[in-house]
């Protein structure tokens, strides 16, 4: 586990010592209650959000640039993208179409970022 | 010959929220050279836009997507695969595609929404060979967001712009091996969410202080030479060391698009390298105004939403006359300034005015004082300040009435001075 984490909340960018005890959390290096809450997320759970490009089918482009709904846990998200890089998706589709349901047993859905065939 | 109230050129971010606005009064004409409207965001296909606007952090595509159905839905008329040629000093414009020929084009008012460009080799003077696999970042992202096509597979990224940032992790997901991210400066350029975000999950090494001394290879990128810098960013040659790759990405900066300027006296700033505005967005010539990062390069696509907005009202409602004498308070950056805008103050009488400024070095625990001449009226504390990181301060209607003088000062000083 990674106990060193710098803090994106704010420009100062904290560089924070975490360390964890029967879940009880000791910082250092913070200046503010933000940064503890951002850390503890950060060993417990870090999400982000996976954005890539699919294949699309008649369509001005190749590729239809596409989001995840919500956060993925962080070591999953090259997981996601190789998946993602096996499909081809047909249109017509519009702006927030879900492209791919529940991606690697994550509950999370795949979304269209653009509507097909944009001007 | 086209006759209308208001012609935009450039359909991105600032030319799609300048349009829009100035279409609530004014019929409009948006010209646009590429084949499709958006500007970069089509491109920029992480998420971390519109955080302000839609307090929700999209994608560059989904940003886009919103202004994009707005326009089509509008009176606006839109052309497409349109370059303008010139702009004359009566604001007559010539344009061109393929479908029309010559375009002319008579406008009460423009609003100019160029953008800018990236930076390239020669401006930076970067010595080697001329070999295939040298691309800026943002060519990169075109390729392989757009067109579906990996420039490289060893990457070596100079510059930690942001979109060098973003492109190290795209490169990363998409298979390829960074190698590292070189940076002149002794500090990051990009903001620290992408430092983290882009480079730190993804084990890319960031080198501070170093530079590219030459680039090796014929036919294509063989590899490239990096050496540390001192404190005048000279290379110090024992430093020097040789690293294999088949790709160089540049992210070494944006530069306003201004040239179709040339024609019109327009006062551009010496720093931004941009259009000087007044806090309507209008440039020192009357009816010309500019909105986006033809102004300066904003950190984040909001803020250039909001500024083409002034922009597109004030376009919208221009009416031309003689103005005679306009009072004019001068927004003039003091220490550890790098620049504000907008460079000018007209019109007391108006809302607040966001200011937006740079810094030129990193310092902690300061203040932000605005002088009324030399007579502070307003302060602020920050508790850090950096160049990637933009300041905006908000001036209350009040208190720009209340300034006398016709030079407003602003300068950073740290707590203690
Ligand atoms: S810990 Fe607090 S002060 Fe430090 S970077 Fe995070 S939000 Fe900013």
């Amino acid at each position: 586990m990674n106990n060193d984490i710098t803090c994106i909340i704010c420009p100062l960018g904290c560089k924070i010592h975490i360390e964890e005890e029967n879940n009880d959390f000791t910082f250092s290096g913070n200046i503010c209650s933000k940064g503890e809450k951002y850390s503890i997320l950060e060993i417990k759970n870090p999400i982000r959000i996976v954005t890539t490009t699919v294949f699309v089918d008649n369509d001005n482009h190749r590729l239809l640039p596409v989001r995840s709904k919500k956060g993925i846990h962080k070591d999953l998200v090259l997981k996601c993208i190789v998946e993602l890089s096996k499909i081809k998706v047909k249109t017509p589709i519009k702006c927030g179409d879900i492209i791919y349901e529940n991606i690697l047993g994550t509950g999370v859905n795949i979304i269209a970022s653009r509507d097909s065939s944009n001007i | 010959m086209i006759e209308t109230d208001v012609t935009v050129i450039g359909g991105g971010p600032a030319g799609l929220a300048s349009a829009l606005k100035a279409a609530e009064k004014s019929n409009v004409l948006l010209l646009e050279r590429g084949n499709e409207l958006g500007g970069i965001l089509p491109q920029c296909i992480h998420e971390g836009f519109g955080n302000f606007i839609f307090n929700k952090m999209l994608t560059g595509p989904e940003y886009a997507q919103y202004y994009i159905n707005e326009i089509i839905n509008s009176k606006i008329i839109l052309k497409t695969n349109t370059t303008v040629l010139s702009i004359d000093p009566n604001k007559n414009i010539v344009a061109t595609n393929s479908t029309d020929g010559i375009i002319r084009i008579k406008s009460k008012s423009i609003i100019l929404a160029m953008g800018c460009r990236e930076r390239t080799r020669s401006q930076i003077l970067l010595p080697g060979t001329r070999p295939a696999g040298i691309y800026t970042a943002g060519t990169a992202q075109h390729l392989i967001n757009i067109d579906g096509y990996m420039p490289g597979k060893n990457i070596i990224i100079l510059g930690s712009g942001n979109v060098g940032l973003i492109m190290a992790r795209r490169f990363s997901l998409e298979g390829a091996n960074v190698i590292g991210v070189y940076e002149i400066m002794p500090n990051a350029g990009g903001l620290t969410r992408n430092i983290v975000q882009c480079l730190d999950d993804y084990n890319i090494p960031l080198f501070l202080s170093h530079t590219i001394t030459n680039i090796v290879g014929e036919k294509r990128v063989e590899g490239v030479n990096v050496a540390k810098v001192d404190e005048y960013f000279k290379p110090i040659l024992e430093t020097e060391r040789h690293i294999p790759c088949d790709c160089l990405i540049l992210s070494i900066g944006l530069i306003p698009e201004i040239e179709l300027c040339k024609n019109i006296n327009i006062k551009i700033d010496n720093i931004t390298k941009g259009i000087i505005v007044d806090n309507k967005m209008e440039s020192s010539f009357p009816g010309i105004f500019a909105c986006g990062n033809i102004v300066h390069v904003y950190d984040l696509v909001d803020d250039v939403t909001y500024s083409a907005e002034i922009a597109g009202k004030n376009a919208g409602n221009y009416i031309d006359f003689e103005r005679g004498e306009i009072e004019e308070i001068k927004v003039i950056p003091g220490r550890n300034v790098s620049y504000v805008v907008p460079q000018i103050i007209k019109n007391k009488d108006c809302n607040t005015i966001k200011l937006y400024l740079r810094v030129i070095k990193e310092e902690r625990n300061v203040n932000i004082i605005l002088k009324d001449g030399n007579t502070p009226i307003f302060q602020k504390k920050e508790r850090i300040v950096k160049p990637p990181e933009m300041l905006r301060i908000n001036l209350s209607k009040q208190l720009i009435e209340s300034i006398s003088n016709n030079e407003l000062n602003i300068d950073i000083r740290c707590v203690n001075e």
